[in-house]
């Protein structure tokens, strides 16, 4: 090209750019993060004009931007990123200058750091009693979620006391608890952490944009391809408390030019752990997602993913159990089998999860999305059933020293004053018998026992030569289908007003059945019921448990492998919702005022027709045996015929919901903020019906759950000083809870249906987080102290489980919110007064089990050259033990004598309180970029560094009394069952993204 | 970058060296166990009716390192021989309180067992020996064996054999102790229309049924219900008096019955002794056996302070047949 060409052209272009410069105002700054200021590169900046797009760019490497070339006026840049909440902000250009923004934040969406994946791994295991939902999933919202998000999930912390299911996860903006029992399904995309990273959070009381949520906050997870991190990511990860090893690989291509949007996440988990022997991994995820955007308005987006896998579960013993095998970890579900290790509870699950969403965005004012999501598939979980034979449980407490001898003061039967000999416990040697098999590790004895249930099945010879299994492993069936709709939309039809609301529905249809898993050694096995066969053996019809079989075919099923038997019902759940928020802002004051209205409806339909509950025939009349016996029987209290097959009575609620967010920002860095809400919600399924594996029967008396739950908060965030504090306050009304567990007092399975259940949550939360003169280094820590307590008495229906027999009819159980506390001489007798009556001197009062009510941290966190390095020190007290309704009540107290005493009531209804305990844990991570493109990196948490292992997490009482007793006065607990924290224990995790 | 290599090999190993496990709990399918060797011991044998012969009046704890030999004859399968069961070899029968509950899907009818007699007791309760443990209780000579531990050391399974043919008794050979614990045939009984039994009121009071008919029980015994039944129909035939009728249905439980036999030939009466919660415990007695028909009935034979005791395994053909 020659010179002169050159000299042209460029004078040509200066031209133009002179021509082009008719404009000199302009709009620069700098895009970075809330969190931490780091600049935030590739954020979409559109600017408007009224409704008209000026122009779109993208922030540069550093995070700055400059819009050139605009006239004077108003105008309005929309600023968005993945994984950042959008922010929108008003400019104006005068005298032809360019605005400079200086930094313009956006707030993150709660993204998950690498270093919390610990945290996500701990709730990959739903055996062992806890639905929880890991504190991570709700953390980032300020200092003090930041904080317990990450370091209280080990002891099972649950917020303010709340039970889990009352925090709301969604999906894709999809209300995704279980339809039946209200848990959230955090397992069904458990190792999909890239693909569940994205969060948009809302914490207690706080309305969401994708709905009025409750009272424990609301979670949403997008999990479409756009919210993925762009890229590949992988990881390597091993640790020492859940699974050996974990495999993750994503790539997510991030939006293309051709509106296009893709991501895909594998993942696997393998092998056991450091603590409980028998668990194991074998797990499995996979996730794809495809986006569309048609223009700048639509999107369409697809997802589909599941965590199929099995895992070997855990199981709860006594404390004296855990002293003879001197480990607070034995778990009584696994035996050697030819060597190997076999647990018999596994559970395998295959849930698929599918989403077809739909955004609209015409502007920046208004946007709307629907979502379709269905999830399907199976969850089994095996467990040893048995008919007719000793049970198998290597831990049943007649092969424990303590069945054979109590000593004075032994821990596991005792109390204050027990006299041991009133047990008839009285052959030592027989104890050390046993005590020696518990301690010298016989694993015949501490295990279950594989072999002998193989010998028995294989001898158990009918005449014709076939093997009748009595013991074979149970496949319990949860096989959901769940269909899902929700529709929101979010109008801002002022800068002062934006209104957000939506709708949904749902339909569940949830089967529950069993089949035989394996037979272990055996030809078959018989569809009977086996307490039926003990109490009506003279009735062969009312022992079986498909009547309808048993009447054609003259007698009970023989099954095979994969045969179902036992009970098949479908839960039925119908849900419809509809909310409204109206959000006020004006100047720094703003407001929420949101409500809902829902519909609630579910039943029982049953698929076979069990013989203890025949029902009547389709013309209304009684169902008889061939013998001529009547099968069918009636509700005591109603008078109703009981029914198995077929539906029952449909029940219905109307739910509501109402909201109030009050804030008032003075000078961008402090808050003041209070809310308050009341909710009526539906009692879920699985609380509803008096014992579902049964019959038809439902509770009486079901209402809705009334909560009133209010906060009043302070928040301060400036120059990297952050803190918050709250006051909380929540009361809720009539909850219900039904249990069926073992009655000696009856000798039979009895159900429990307990109405009229009030809790009260009050509290303090105090976060805070500073720096210190060192730099980099930064002081953090909490502190939350609650009281969670039962607020009133409630009544309880007790029936048996294989007849119609009503034990206790609405009788209240006097001891459940407290019982009363006597004044004692100091040798241990009970003061009387004048007529001979016990003196009481107060009350003591019961807790809400599940979570500690004090839990505090204190961490120094370093950061520098991306280096992180956290130290921190958490404590934690005041955790109760789960009650037993059954020994609050009259009955379990004044024994056999029907006579009340002080001792047997303080006894029989004393609430255990864990003992407080102090944890050690430590961080370090590093990460590093390889020509400026490949970024490297790990993560080490090592936590329990002092290994404590005597963390009691949870537990439960058990059910059963001792009743045969010298006396004959009076009745003893059975030991209670614990699950305990693991001591020391890391995790590395080596990840690389490009 | 060859410090960031070095770590990450460092970590890499770490890594590697906590995978472990990977075999037995990887594998989703265990198969099958593989089959038990049944026990088998001859030395230190001595027979069942030598063993009985150490019981001199008062319990005796083995100390010697003898083994016993002997078939299971008797099953808790249906209800009765709660928490024990009985032996024979060619000597004679023996119970043993092995104290566990169901134990006949562990120990087979025809199944020989092994018993390791060393610190074990040998008593007698009103006349019946028994094997089991050294007893805390004054009341009890033994007391059952009971601790797995205990069992697993001194209770061996061998294989399992046809049951042996049951001893004939006939009213010469009915007071020969060495029958006692063994199964033995009754032949051409008749139905003595007596029986015996105890029935609870919910207050610790008691009504003996005995020496006045068969008061209406004409099953082999009585459940709860069945004790139910009998109140509200005639109250035992009057036995209960009617005004504790309440007291009596709310303390129903299931009750042991003896049904009276006569033996040809004897002066003592054989009585059938039947659990209260005995699967056929409401059975009805053949009819044809009621109205005086010969049966032949096999049962374990035992001894109660001198009265002859027979307790069946079931109510099967095998073990109630009307002679013909």
């Amino acid at each position: 090209m020659s010179k002169k060409f050159i000299l042209v052209l460029a004078a040509a272009l200066c031209c133009l750019g002179l021509s082009a410069q008719e404009y000199t105002g302009g709009v620069k700054g700098t895009v970075v993060s809330r969190a931490d200021r780091s600049a935030i590169q590739q954020a979409s900046l559109k600017l408007y004009k009224g409704d008209v797009l000026v122009t779109e760019i993208l922030s540069s490497q550093d995070g700055t931007f400059l819009i050139e070339n605009l006239d004077n006026g108003m105008y309005d840049l929309v600023i968005s990123a993945p994984a950042f909440l959008e922010n929108r902000v008003s400019v104006t250009v005068n005298d032809g200058f360019v605005k400079n923004m200086f930094n313009l934040s956006m707030t993150p969406t709660q993204v998950v750091d690498d270093t919390m994946e610990d945290n996500l791994l701990e709730f990959d295991m739903d055996d062992s009693g806890y639905n929880d939902n890991p504190t991570v999933l709700f953390g980032q919202n300020d200092v003090f979620e930041q904080v317990a998000a990450f370091n209280f999930s080990n002891v099972r912390f649950k917020a303010r006391g709340y039970s889990s299911e009352t925090q709301d996860v969604y999906v894709a903006g999809v209300r995704l608890n279980d339809a039946v029992t209200g848990y959230s399904p955090f397992s069904l995309w458990s190792g999909l952490n890239e693909a569940s990273r994205a969060k948009m959070s809302s914490s207690g009381l706080e309305v969401s944009d994708y709905g009025l949520g409750g009272y424990n906050g609301l979670v949403n997870m997008p999990m479409t391809a756009s919210y993925v991190r762009k890229g590949w990511r992988g990881s390597v990860l091993t640790n020492s408390a859940f699974y050996r090893l974990r495999l993750m690989m994503t790539y997510a291509s991030g939006p293309l030019d051709n509106g296009w949007s893709y991501a895909f996440s594998v993942s696997g988990r393998f092998g056991g752990n450091d603590w409980v022997p028998g668990v194991f991994y074998r797990s499995f995820a996979y996730y794809a997602s495809a986006e569309k955007k048609f223009g700048d308005a639509h999107k369409l987006s697809a997802a589909f993913l599941a965590s199929p896998g099995s895992r070997g579960m855990q199981n709860s013993s006594t404390q004296e159990v855990y002293d003879l095998v001197r480990s607070n970890f034995y778990n009584s579900n696994w035996g050697m089998q030819d060597g190997k290790v076999r647990n018999s509870r596994v559970r395998t699950t295959h849930e698929p999860i599918a989403i077809l969403k739909y955004d609209f965005t015409p502007n920046y004012k208004f946007s709307a999305s629907a979502t379709f999501l269905c999830r399907f598939g199976s969850n089994v979980t095996s467990a040893m059933d048995w008919y007719d034979a000793p049970n198998p449980s290597p831990d049943y407490y007649r092969n424990l020293p303590s069945y054979y001898y109590l000593e004075e003061n032994n821990p596991y039967y005792g109390g204050y004053g027990i006299d041991v000999a009133d047990f008839k416990r009285n052959s030592p040697v027989k104890a050390e018998w046993a005590r020696d098999a518990w301690t010298h590790g016989d694993l015949s004895v501490t295990q279950l026992n594989w072999q002998r249930i193989y010998d028995v099945n294989r001898a158990s010879v009918n005449e014709w030569g076939k093997k009748r299994s009595k013991y074979i492993l149970e496949h319990r069936h949860v096989d959901q289908n769940d269909f899902n709709f929700a529709a929101n939309a979010k109008w801002r039809a002022a800068d002062w007003f934006t209104l957000t609301g939506g709708l949904s529905a749902r339909i569940n249809r949830t089967e529950y059945y069993k089949t035989v898993g394996d037979l272990l050694g055996g030809d078959y096995y018989l569809n009977l019921d086996n307490f039926a066969d003990r109490d009506f053996a003279a009735i062969p019809a009312k022992v079986a448990n498909n009547l309808d079989y048993f009447m054609s075919a003259g007698q009970v099923e023989t099954l095979g492998v994969g045969d179902k038997y036992g009970y098949d019902y479908y839960a039925q759940v119908r849900n419809l919702e509809g909310w409204v928020n109206g959000h006020f802002a004006v100047g720094g004051f703003s407001a929420n005022l949101a409500g809902r209205l829902g519909y609630n409806a579910f039943w029982r339909e049953g698929l076979v027709r069990k013989g203890l509950f025949a029902g009547l025939t389709p013309e209304g009349d009684e169902i008889l045996d061939p013998s001529g016996n009547v099968l069918t029987s009636y509700d005591p209290i109603t008078n109703e015929a009981v029914t198995s097959f077929g539906q029952s009575k449909v029940s219905r609620f109307l739910t509501g919901a109402a909201k109030v967010n009050l804030a008032y920002v003075i000078g961008g860095n402090m808050r003041f903020y209070a809310n308050a809400g009341y909710f009526s919600d539906a009692p879920t399924f699985n609380q509803a019906f008096i014992s579902p594996r049964t019959r038809n029967s439902l509770m009486n008396g079901l209402t809705t759950v009334k909560t009133f739950s209010s906060d009043i908060n302070w928040q301060f965030s400036s120059a990297g000083y952050n803190f918050r504090l709250t006051g909380y306050y929540t009361r809720i009304n009539d909850k219900s809870k039904v249990m069926s567990f073992y009655n000696d007092l009856q000798n039979a399975f009895t159900n429990f249906a307990m109405s009229g259940i009030d809790e009260r949550h009050i509290g303090l939360e105090f976060g805070f987080r500073v720096p210190t003169p060192i730099p980099s280094l930064s002081l953090r820590g909490v502190l939350a102290l609650g009281n969670f307590v039962y607020a009133s008495n409630p009544r309880m229906t007790m029936t048996v489980d294989n007849s119609t027999e009503v034990v206790m009819e609405d009788e209240l159980i006097p001891y459940w919110q407290s019982h009363p506390v006597y004044r004692k001489y100091p040798d241990g007798d009970y003061v009387t007064d004048f007529d001979g009556n016990f003196v009481q001197t107060g009350f003591q009062q019961h807790h809400v089990p599940g979570t500690p009510e004090l839990a505090a941290s204190l961490g120094l966190n370093w950061n520098y050259n991306y280096w992180f390095v956290e130290l921190s020190g958490d404590y934690f007290a005041n955790s109760y033990l789960d009650m037993n309704p059954f020994y609050r009540t009259d009955a379990a107290t004044v024994g056999t004598d029907n006579k009340f005493t002080p001792r047997e009531i303080e006894y029989m209804a004393s609430q255990e309180k864990f003992d407080p305990c102090f944890l050690l844990n430590v961080s370090v991570g590093k990460s590093w970029y390889i020509q400026r493109k490949y970024n490297i990196g790990f993560s080490l948490n090592a936590k329990n560094l002092l290994n404590n292992t005597s963390v009691k997490t949870g537990g439960y009482e058990q059910t059963r009394v001792v009743d045969n007793t010298e006396s004959d006065t009076r009745y003893y607990r059975f030991p209670a069952k614990y699950f305990y924290m693991t001591g020391f224990n890391y995790m590395l995790n080596i990840y690389f993204r490009f | 970058m060859r410090k960031q290599l070095i770590l990450l090999s460092a970590c890499l190993t770490a890594l590697m060296v906590s995978c472990r496990e990977w075999q037995p709990v990887f594998t989703p399918d265990y198969g099958e166990a593989s089959a038990s060797e049944p026990y088998a011991l001859d030395a230190n044998t001595v027979s069942i009716a030598e063993l009985k012969a150490m019981y001199k009046g008062t319990p005796v704890t083995i100390t010697d390192d003898i083994v016993i030999r002997g078939q299971i004859v008797s099953s808790d399968q249906y209800g009765q021989n709660y928490r024990m069961f009985y032996i024979e070899d060619i000597s004679g029968g023996l119970e043993v309180k092995i104290g566990k509950s169901q134990n006949y899907n562990d120990y087979r009818l025809g199944q020989w067992v092994y018993i390791k007699c060393q610190d074990l007791t040998l008593g007698a309760s009103y006349g019946m020996i028994s094997l089991g443990y050294k007893s805390d209780d004054p009341s009890y000579e033994t007391a059952y064996i009971d601790v797995q531990s205990l069992i697993d050391t001194h209770i061996f399974k061998g294989r399992i054999d046809p049951l042996p043919e049951p001893v004939e008794i006939t009213a010469e050979n009915m007071a020969d102790g060495k029958n006692f614990g063994r199964r033995v045939r009754f032949r051409n009984l008749t139905y003595g229309n007596q029986v015996f039994t105890i029935v609870y009121d919910n207050g610790g009071g008691s009504t003996y049924l005995r020496n006045g008919g068969n008061f209406g029980i004409t099953t082999w015994s009585m459940s709860a219900e069945n004790v139910r039944r009998h109140i509200l129909a005639d109250r035992f035939q009057g036995k209960i008096p009617e005004a504790e009728v309440d007291a009596y249905l709310a303390g129903a439980s299931a009750v042991n019955t003896s049904q009276y036999f006569t033996v040809p030939g004897a002066s003592e009466p054989l009585q059938v002794r039947t659990s209260g919660y005995a699967k056929f415990a409401d059975s009805e007695i053949p009819e044809g056996v009621l109205k005086g028909a010969k049966v032949d009935i096999t049962g374990i034979l035992t001894t109660y302070s001198g009265q002859y005791q027979l307790t069946l395994n079931d109510d099967s053909a095998e073990s109630v047949r009307i002679a013909y």
